[in-house]
């Protein structure tokens, strides 16, 4: 299925059959200190991955990584088969809804319309075309706030802030949608309206990375999970990797490396017994296929 | 009635100090929507009181209205850059600006202080001088007003972008610390067109208070811009009226005026102090 398994005569060579993404050997983090250690995996364009797990376990670090925002201290990272920099405006990125000043006095309009925002020159500067505000609309009714365009942005409820920051990455009609926990915070329906769109979109052929904590969600619509704990503990279809041995290694590892606090030490128990029972019938007869993500271009 | 209206007017220190006033009120609410939207407020404060170093050396030195606004400038640029220095190495925003604030404020009273006529210049340092405005003060003025407005029309929406969501700018490939370094410069720009008027204690009253009503009745930042232009201006001529009939100086008339204007606004407005205090009544 991958393409680029296998020797090539050039590390990343570009073609419309290279992988949307390709992270090999990836180490990187935050004044010094590393957030991820060598990750490596690889995904076709079309697929809708999934990132989990806990929290600080390195999900919103690797989407920084492949939007380019933080440099790789060892190793590469290619979306698109170029350096996230040369891509970006093919690339819809959707920080945590905690990252924003809501604060701020900005109509829902104005904050889409920062999707939009490319670099201009002269005169083109203060051009206000009626195509942009066409495509704003456009975007906001996919997500059924249209009706908030000139709402204050700071005003809405935590769901519709989230589809307004979804707006605004779907508004450049992007190629790889990065998602940073769209759906925290979503009631059941939203959360559903919005998993069915980007499952839409990835039919239509763009491809989708999801930060979640939400291992049921996962398992039910991505195309692909990546398991990580600072490290990639398992990669591959959900079916495959979706297993007690995989929630224990990358739930358990999570309290191991912090070492302390009662409280993430209830939390993994928990999410592991949880999902072990939900997904108990394939668990032990498919350990032995759940990928590691080591091997890059391992899954079928 | 006109005549008490009409008076002011005929004096030429009077229409200098209006028209000075009106460059002031626009370069400073352009900056003040951003400053106040984005709390830094304090930042600017310092900015306005180090300039007081650079203007004391150009003075000193013997320079004249030019001089001593470039030399205004330039300090502000210190104190701007000294804050984005000593913030990367981790130290608390607030700390830095402290420190750099009080060193450079007091380094600038130390070199006045070596001045013939001390107290004097002191104080035209520290309350403006809006009455006695030479013509090149409102040639600089006018000339850092237009710098600002254009910068900002041009970059709007850069400064936009990165004061919402600085990490969305940056993963759109704009330089999010060049064009933070930029509003501070702006703000600096405008604190040097202030400071010739008012005088460096009151600087932050022109850039914070005018916006800050303008966010009490508008809620986008073209507004506040605009309409924090109104207040300023407002402040000014009602502040020169005072100062012409009542016989007190200009500068501080003009800033109680203007924080006068807010609290007003703050008790009648939508989101002010007669609703909020009906509200924590009912609940």
């Amino acid at each position: 299925m991958s393409t680029s398994s296998g020797p090539s005569p050039t590390l990343f060579p570009s073609s419309d059959n290279d992988p949307a993404i390709e992270v090999k050997n990836l180490t990187t983090g935050y004044r010094g200190k590393s957030a991820l250690q060598d990750i490596s995996f690889s995904a076709p364009a079309g697929k809708f991955l999934g990132l989990l797990g806990p929290n600080g376990s390195g999900k919103s670090t690797l989407i920084k990584a492949m939007i380019g925002l933080l440099q790789p201290w060892e190793g590469t990272v290619r979306v698109l088969g170029r350096r996230p920099q040369e891509v970006r405006r093919r690339i819809g990125y959707m920080p945590q809804a905690e990252d924003i000043d809501w604060s701020f006095p900005a109509t829902v309009r104005d904050v889409v319309a920062m999707g939009l925002y490319r670099r201009a020159f002269g005169m083109d500067r203060f051009r206000k075309g009626q195509e942009e505000q066409d495509r704003i609309m456009a975007a906001l009714e996919r997500l059924s706030v249209d009706h908030l365009a000139e709402s204050q942005a700071g005003e809405l409820s935590g769901g519709q802030q989230r589809r307004v920051l979804f707006a605004r990455a779907l508004v450049k009609e992007p190629d790889l949608f990065l998602l940073d926990e769209p759906t925290a915070g979503l009631d059941a329906r939203s959360e559903q309206e919005m998993l069915d769109l980007l499952s839409e979109l990835a039919t239509n052929g763009a491809s989708i990375v999801v930060s979640t904590h939400d291992i049921g969600c996962a398992n039910e619509r991505c195309d692909l999970t990546l398991f990580l704990n600072r490290r990639v503990t398992g990669y591959g279809p959900p079916e495959l990797t979706i297993t007690e041995k995989m929630l224990n290694r990358t739930f358990e590892g999570h309290v191991l490396v912090m070492g302390s606090g009662g409280s993430s030490l209830a939390l993994a128990p928990h999410n592991h017994h949880e999902h072990s029972d939900a997904h108990g019938d394939h668990e032990h007869a498919q350990h032995s296929h759940a990928l590691h993500g080591h091997d890059e271009h391992g899954f079928v | 009635m006109i005549d008490w209206l009409s008076d002011p007017w005929q004096f030429e220190f009077m229409q200098r100090a209006l028209l000075a006033g009106a460059l002031v009120a626009l370069a400073s609410s352009i900056v003040g929507a951003f400053v106040v939207i984005k709390g830094l407020a304090f930042l600017t404060d310092a900015v306005a009181h180090t300039s007081l170093a650079g203007a004391a050396i150009a003075f000193l030195a013997g320079g004249g209205s030019v001089a001593i606004s470039l030399g205004a400038a330039g300090a502000a640029g210190v104190t701007a850059v000294g804050v984005s220095i000593l913030t990367r190495a981790r130290m608390r925003e607030d700390t830095a600006i402290g420190l750099l604030f009080a060193a450079l404020f007091a380094f600038g009273i130390l070199l006045i202080s070596r001045a013939r006529n001390y107290t004097l210049e002191l104080s035209s340092f520290l309350v403006g001088n809006i009455l006695t405005v030479p013509t090149e003060d409102i040639i600089v003025m006018a000339a850092l007003a237009s710098v600002v407005i254009f910068v900002m029309l041009v970059f709007y929406r850069e400064m936009l972008f990165v004061a919402y969501d600085p990490t969305m700018a940056a993963a759109t490939g704009i330089r999010v610390g060049l064009v933070q370094t930029g509003l501070m410069v702006l703000v600096a720009l405008a604190a040097v067109a202030a400071f010739r008027l008012v005088g460096v204690v009151l600087v932050m009253a022109m850039l914070v208070a005018p916006a800050a009503t303008a966010t009490l009745v508008v809620r986008r930042v073209p507004l506040i811009m605009i309409t924090g232009a109104f207040f300023g201006l407002l402040a000014v001529c009602i502040g020169l009226y005072a100062s012409f009939h009542g016989d007190v100086a200009a500068g501080p008339s003009i800033v109680v005026t203007s924080v006068s204007l807010f609290l007003l606004v703050f008790t009648i407005s939508r989101r002010g102090l007669i609703r909020t205090a009906r509200r924590l009544w009912s609940s």
